[in-house]
């Protein structure tokens, strides 16, 4: 009772002010895709947007002019893993997936970024210890080159891509005894040139931002590089959080994290703008794969020009 | 307790500052002159500009105005509804002669016709035209005395009253964990609306037919909301007291308006059909402070082991000084027996005191330029039972906020890079009655 009228009481002082209305400006803002997020559910659980296929996994947004194209893994039974392409024009309902992407080693945990003119796909071999990447070519990803291969008996994940003024810039987890994060940079034709172990740099969160980042991506932002990270604890809960930065090296975590939360065990989280909203996709779930989606309408586009 | 914490550290502001007759002028002739009347004002516009005008106010005149801004502001290209101005702009001029000098009295109201006043708290990271948007919404009455020390030369004094508030909620009684029916706690409010004052200054120098010189100091003045709560009481379980004297203290001090001090200087020549006057306003925007109501609390409940967290502290808006450049030109168009009639324009520089907005604060107001265009007539002979002349003045003004674009330090800002503008159409009519 003595909290309710605390809270009563402080609402009178304080005018109960909320960000945005008459005379503020709340909503026209760039919102920078922090949320807040909702689920879009059916029956009370999260909608699953492709109800006749339990094959996908690690879905990967990316926007274009009047399209939103999802990318994504697609694991048969008795077929090699490979990348698939569903479509949208509103971000909430798909196509059905196309494949655009396969390799004898197979593919998974695709990541697909425009240089210049050209759209390039980056994506895993099925074991996770090679990373590829494509080039579209006539409707489709065309096989360009192995950028890494992992040492005997180790793997990779968390496979994001930058395209930094000073190159190409792939960032992976490599799980070695101790995981670490490491950078590739890439020359202009997409040839590796180094590798360095990212140490407290890259995706290193500083407290007491401490969850884990199992998959991160960059998104929209005009200047500003978005980072999207999952962590799930033992019971199986799951939280979604931003971390951002201008160079990226040096990554700050949004101080309202977590945007999003959920009992359910989630993976390969992915988010993007498009049509005036941010969208966030995920898979949940084992044995039987869902992707889900979140959006966020305040997800007002700026309009404000680049600095 | 935990439930609380989020609440503690809200830091709100209130968006009211400066005041209406700051942001848009007093009366038709003034504002059509883009401002620059301070060597030139000698009637119940005196009352803001400069009161020593009033000891050359050519006899009693009663003046009643209108006037309406309507702002049309944009963060990233959306409009952001902000409210228009609008109000009555009167005042009374009253001129005499004490022991063989120029005498003159004053009185001006602008009153809006939507908000005597008006407070609103919001979060301290919410982007605000500081220096726009509810400022106007704020009733101002002036009034003002000047007397010609010798030929040509007078001074004035003026004062302005507003009102501070401030009050207490005072509650005690009992607070019932389990049975909200079983609580009871009796109230009472004690709040208070006090007046507050702040003075203007002014010299007029006439040295000649021609020239003109001005000179005003207005005083800065800050208002504050001061609201209290103090709740005592036990807390019980089932008649069982586990805090026998328990005590609850809120207390929320925003700041609801703020007019830096300023100084103005001013000249004005006039030749022939034609009158020029100049002004140059110094304005200490640096002793700016923090525009933020700050929530405190404080909870005893002893024996049980609760702790509020110290809310954070405001940040500092670091406004610089700004000087303001204005003129005004007048033309007298035609000069009969009956009619005179007088055209106007006027411009008015006024940089934005605000820095760049980089980090937790959002002031978004640019550089601002007022362009006015005016005419004013001057009718003799009319029906009325007024011995001087029916004036009748007609100003069009146009604000224009120039574009201004925010980066932020952090990539993780929630409120993120925006671009602000915006313009504003007015308009003012005033009714002058000679006696």
């Amino acid at each position: 009772m003595l909290i309710r009228i605390t809270y009563i009481l402080a609402c009178l002082i304080i005018g109960c002010g909320t960000e945005g209305g008459r005379g503020g400006g709340d909503r026209n803002l760039p919102n920078a895709g922090f949320g807040p997020y909702a689920w879009h559910e059916e029956d009370d659980s999260p909608r699953n947007l492709f109800p006749n296929d339990d094959t996908l996994e690690a879905p990967f947004a990316f926007p274009s002019n009047s399209t939103l194209a999802l990318f994504l893994s697609s694991c048969p039974v008795d077929e090699p893993c490979r990348i698939v392409k569903a479509t949208s024009e509103d971000g909430f309902r798909f196509t059905d997936p196309d494949v655009v992407a396969t390799h004898s080693d197979g593919l998974r945990d695709p990541y697909v970024i425009r240089q210049g003119t050209e759209v390039y796909l980056w994506a895993l071999s099925a074991d996770r210890s090679k990373v590829f990447v494509f080039q579209w070519t006539n409707s489709k990803f065309e096989f360009q080159n192995t950028i890494l291969s992992a040492a005997p008996g180790t793997s990779f994940s968390g496979l994001s891509v930058l395209d930094s003024p000073v190159g190409t810039r792939v960032y992976l987890r490599h799980h070695v005894e101790d995981p670490v994060w490491i950078l590739v940079q890439l020359d202009a034709s997409q040839n590796r040139t180094e590798v360095d172990l990212c140490g407290t740099e890259c995706w290193s969160i500083p407290p007491p931002h401490d969850y884990e980042l199992k998959t991160i991506q960059t998104a929209i932002g005009n200047r500003h590089l978005r980072g999207l990270g999952t962590a799930t604890n033992r019971s199986g809960e799951s939280i979604l959080g931003f971390i951002g930065s201008l160079d990226g090296t040096n990554w700050t975590p949004y101080q309202f994290n977590p945007v999003l939360m959920t009992e359910r065990r989630l993976g390969s989280a992915s988010f993007t703008q498009f049509a005036g909203r941010y969208f966030i996709y995920a898979k949940t779930g084992q044995r039987m794969p869902r992707i889900i989606m979140a959006s966020s309408d305040r997800g007002q586009p700026s309009t404000a020009p680049a600095p | 307790m935990r439930r609380l914490a989020p609440f503690f550290v809200i830091i709100l502001w209130s968006d009211v500052l400066a005041n209406p007759l700051d942001s848009f002028g007093f009366g038709s002739r003034a504002i059509a002159l883009g401002g620059a009347v301070t060597a030139d004002t000698s009637s119940t516009e005196a009352t803001y500009y400069n009161p020593a005008g009033l000891a050359y106010t050519p006899g009693l005149k009663l003046d009643l105005g209108y006037l309406y801004v309507q702002p049309d502001l944009e963060l990233n290209g959306h409009s952001q509804d902000v409210d228009s101005s609008r109000g009555i702009q009167a005042g009374l001029s009253l001129p005499s002669q004490v022991v063989g000098h120029r005498f003159g009295l004053g009185l001006s109201v602008h009153l809006p016709d939507q908000h005597i006043s008006r407070i609103r708290a919001l979060p301290e990271r919410q982007p605000r035209w500081v220096l726009w948007d509810n400022r106007p919404q704020r009733i101002v009455i002036n009034s003002s005395l000047a007397v010609e020390l010798v030929d040509g030369l007078s001074v004035g004094f003026g004062l302005t009253y507003l009102a501070n508030t401030s009050g207490t909620l005072k509650m005690s009684g009992e607070v019932d964990f389990f049975e909200a029916d079983a609580t009871n706690l009796l109230a009472q409010v004690d709040v208070n609306l006090d007046s507050l004052r702040y003075i203007t200054v002014g010299v007029q120098y006439r040295p000649s037919a021609a020239w003109q010189f001005g000179i005003t100091y207005r005083e800065d003045f800050r208002l504050k909301l001061d609201i209290a709560v103090d709740v005592r009481g036990a807390v019980v379980i089932e008649d069982d007291p586990i805090v026998e004297a328990g005590r609850l203290q809120v207390r929320s001090i925003s700041q609801t308006l703020y007019s830096p001090q300023q100084v103005v200087f001013g000249a004005c020549y006039s030749h022939k059909n034609w009158r020029v006057s100049l002004d140059i306003g110094w304005i200490d925007w640096s002793e700016f402070p923090a525009p933020t109501a700050i929530v405190d609390l404080a909870l005893a409940l002893e024996p049980l082991d609760v702790a509020i967290p110290t809310p954070a502290r405001p940040s500092q808006p670091r406004f610089v000084d700004i000087w303001v450049p204005r003129v005004g030109l007048e033309r007298s168009l035609y000069a009969g027996t009956h009619l005179r009639l007088n055209a106007r324009v006027g411009y008015f520089f006024e940089p934005s005191p605000a820095p760049e907005q980089v980090g937790k604060t959002n002031y978004i107001d640019g550089d601002k330029h007022g362009v006015s265009l005016g005419i004013g007539s001057d009718i003799m002979e009319t029906d009325l039972v007024i011995a001087g002349p029916l004036s009748v003045d007609l100003t069009f003004l146009w604000l224009v906020m120039a574009s201004r674009h925010h980066t932020k330090h952090s990539p993780v800002d929630p409120v993120g890079d925006y671009l602000g503008r915006g313009q504003a159409l007015g308009v003012s009519i005033n009714l002058g009655f000679q006696f």
